[in-house]
């Protein structure tokens, strides 16, 4: 078994790093910093519960430091930057029915590449929710630290009903790649560093019916009328496929929606589609289309591939390369800036801790293509390591050029 | 004249053994290893070259049809639960709140990473209804008479192997040994049983190593912590709603 270094629980943050002057600044590191070691030192007594009935707080997160090294494209030179990123989920066990989650992301962010983009940290730091649930610690051209609640939620489970109050991540996809049925909350495949996702402040309830299928409602309400999202999803089991229907309000739209997994032959084969509709001008105005389907099928030898496609009928056809910060402003209605988006996934396993996934996506709009390949490196029982590329082309003033390249190197520890 | 009867006796005895109850004994052996339903949890080593890695986690089985895996540790994977209901299989993942539908072309791969496939996790394959038995002979395994059974596949059955032999204990009916071909009739994978001892109220092994025959030095071990039987588990527990509430 592997010892897991204590320390590194720590997020060791040099006071007299460039930037940071004031002493409001230096205080309000402290306080991070106290407040990570003693959540670090909660997990101390938290960690041992009996193989029965877990504690009444548990915490799990993880560490992460990513170095960033982008080329190419239109700013010619190489430009790079360090991120080191923390998670802690909290889970509370009130009661036998009453659960509750806190979970917080910690960043810091430093290099060239983060003084290149102008007023970096206020960009990172606008979280769309009821409440302002983040903190711009450090705000300095080439030194960025922020924290962020992304989940603070109350629930309450029976067998048959669970109602969640509170930041949430509602997630309705099927499909693996694109999810037009997400439309709470859109999983983004680029943003690969950021699975979990931003929560909703809202309110669900899931009922749960006989059979495995379930009936649920999700609310979440906004200041401005057209920014809230809600609907009612109907999913059901039949003859080994799982099917959902979807309808309610999307921003400013009247969305409906459907969704399946199920299988051909060996074959799994899913999909998605959502239609969205004017709320306004309902009769005189045209609805958008967002649609995916996939194949995926696993081959001897650890091979497995991934097949999946994208319609959507209201391309914006602009590529915005900046998404590496940001939360990449996906959402259900807009997956992809194309009309129509092809993904292949090929996954290798070498061994159980060593697998590269060779992705492509391709567009036939000015010929676009992202190559992603991942190579992920499990070195020790909580310690991974991940080498990411995401090299994009496209026809551009008619040559066939890069439109830029970044280049990820992870390494992750798990508590 | 009486020497004769009794060699007949013993051989129509031996005979109707054979030619019938080959999946009487592999059905009795099954029965016992997963009783109406369990509960149970274990530890999985990955032993390779150089390396080695362990995984705990907790299983609930309910019948043939109704399973679930949820995995405790390692601190990456903790959460992560897999539901089987009939021949579907959905995977939960904590870290984005979702299920994912399993391919059925998943099923005959490796379980992460072990050298178990899913299928032997899930046991969607049954020893007993997809497969024909045929007793061979006797053989002992670790001092232990067993029947040796071939199982071949029936027809139409997705069955991941090509043939099964398996050693049954005699007395006990513990399956103690293991060995999988695939179509083409090459060995690919043997299974050992060992440290047999009460667990759930019964005598069975509580260690089984998985030993692929193409990869030198690589093994899985999976060792029963603690397994009940017989447990009051209802259908409600096997749901792809439960997945994220299992502890």
């Amino acid at each position: 078994m592997i010892r897991r270094p204590q320390n590194l629980c720590i997020l060791h943050i040099p006071a007299d790093a460039a930037g940071i002057h004031s002493k409001n600044m230096r205080d309000k590191i402290k306080i991070l910093t106290l407040a990570l070691l003693l959540l670090c030192t909660t997990r101390l007594f938290s960690q041992e519960g009996s193989a029965d009935r877990p504690k009444w707080v548990e915490l799990h997160g993880y560490i992460k430091d990513m170095q960033i090294v982008s080329f190419g494209g239109t700013a010619d030179s190489l430009s790079s930057s360090n991120l080191v990123y923390n998670r802690l989920n909290l889970k509370f066990n009130l009661s036998k029915k009453l659960s509750a989650r806190f979970e917080i992301r910690n960043r810091m962010f430093y290099g060239d590449q983060v003084a290149a983009i102008p007023d970096f940290g206020n960009l990172i730091n606008q979280y769309p929710g009821n409440s302002n649930l983040s903190v711009l610690w450090v705000n300095q051209p080439n030194l960025v630290i922020q924290s962020v609640v992304d989940r603070m939620l109350v629930q309450y489970s029976t067998i048959k009903w669970d109602v969640t109050v509170g930041r949430q991540r509602i997630n309705w996809g099927i499909n693996n790649i694109w999810n037009p049925n997400d439309i709470f909350n859109a999983y983004n495949f680029l943003d690969f560093d950021y699975e979990e996702r931003p929560g909703n402040d809202a309110i669900r309830v899931q009922h749960y019916l006989k059979d495995n299928s379930t009936i649920e409602f999700a609310y979440k309400p906004a200041d401005a009328d057209n920014q809230s999202i809600g609907a009612v999803l109907y999913k059901f089991n039949r003859k080994k496929y799982d099917i959902q229907f979807l309808a309610g309000v999307f921003n400013t739209d009247i969305v409906v929606g459907a969704g399946w997994a199920g299988s051909i032959h060996e074959l799994g084969f899913k999909g998605e589609i959502s239609y969205f509709h004017p709320k306004k001008q309902f009769t005189d105005s045209t609805g958008v289309i967002s649609a995916s389907v996939m194949a995926d099928y696993t081959f001897k030898n650890n091979w497995y591939v991934n097949l999946s496609f994208l319609f959507n009928s209201d391309p914006s056809n602009s590529f915005n390369l900046n998404y590496k910060y940001m939360n990449f402003n996906v959402t259900a209605k807009n997956l992809f800036p194309f009309r129509y988006t092809l993904y292949t996934g090929v996954v290798k396993s070498f061994s159980p801790i060593t697998s590269l996934n060779m992705a492509m996506v391709y567009s036939p709009t000015n010929n676009t293509l992202l190559l992603y390949p991942t190579f992920s490196w499990n070195i020790a029982e909580d310690f991974d390591m991940d080498f990411i590329i995401q090299s994009f082309f496209a026809s551009q003033e008619g040559h066939y050029q890069s439109l830029g390249s970044s280049v990820f190197l992870r390494f992750r520890w798990s508590f | 004249m009486l020497k004769t009867t009794s060699v007949f006796i013993s051989l129509w005895i031996i005979l109707s053994v054979r030619a019938q109850d080959g999946r009487e004994i592999v059905k009795k052996a099954d029965d016992k290893a997963k009783g109406k339903n369990s509960l149970a949890s274990m530890t999985i080593q990955i032993i390779r070259p150089g390396w080695s890695r362990e995984m705990v986690m907790k299983t609930w089985t309910k019948g043939n049809d109704l399973a679930l895996i949820l995995v405790v540790s390692p601190a990456k994977d903790k959460g992560i639960a897999y539901l089987k209901r009939k021949k579907e299989v959905w995977n939960w993942i904590p870290a984005i709140e979702r299920n994912i539908k399993l391919p059925p072309s998943m099923m005959s791969q490796s379980w992460m990473g072990t050298d178990f496939t899913n299928d032997d996790l899930v046991k969607e394959a049954s020893v007993v209804e997809d497969y024909d038995h045929t007793v061979i002979r006797d053989s002992a395994i670790d001092g232990r008479l067993c029947y040796m059974i071939r199982l071949l596949p029936k027809p139409q059955t997705s069955v991941v192997w090509g043939q099964v032999l398996l050693w049954i204990d005699k007395k006990e009916f513990i399956i103690l040994h293991a060995v999988y071909y695939d179509e083409d009739g090459s060995l690919v994978n043997t299974m050992h049983c060992s440290d047999i001892k009460m667990l759930g109220g019964r005598l069975l092994p509580a260690r089984m190593e998985m030993i692929p025959a193409e990869k030198k030095g690589n093994k899985t071990v999976l060792i029963y912590n603690d397994l009940k039987f017989d447990q009051t588990l209802d259908d409600d527990l096997f749901t792809t709603q439960n997945l994220p509430k299992l502890k």
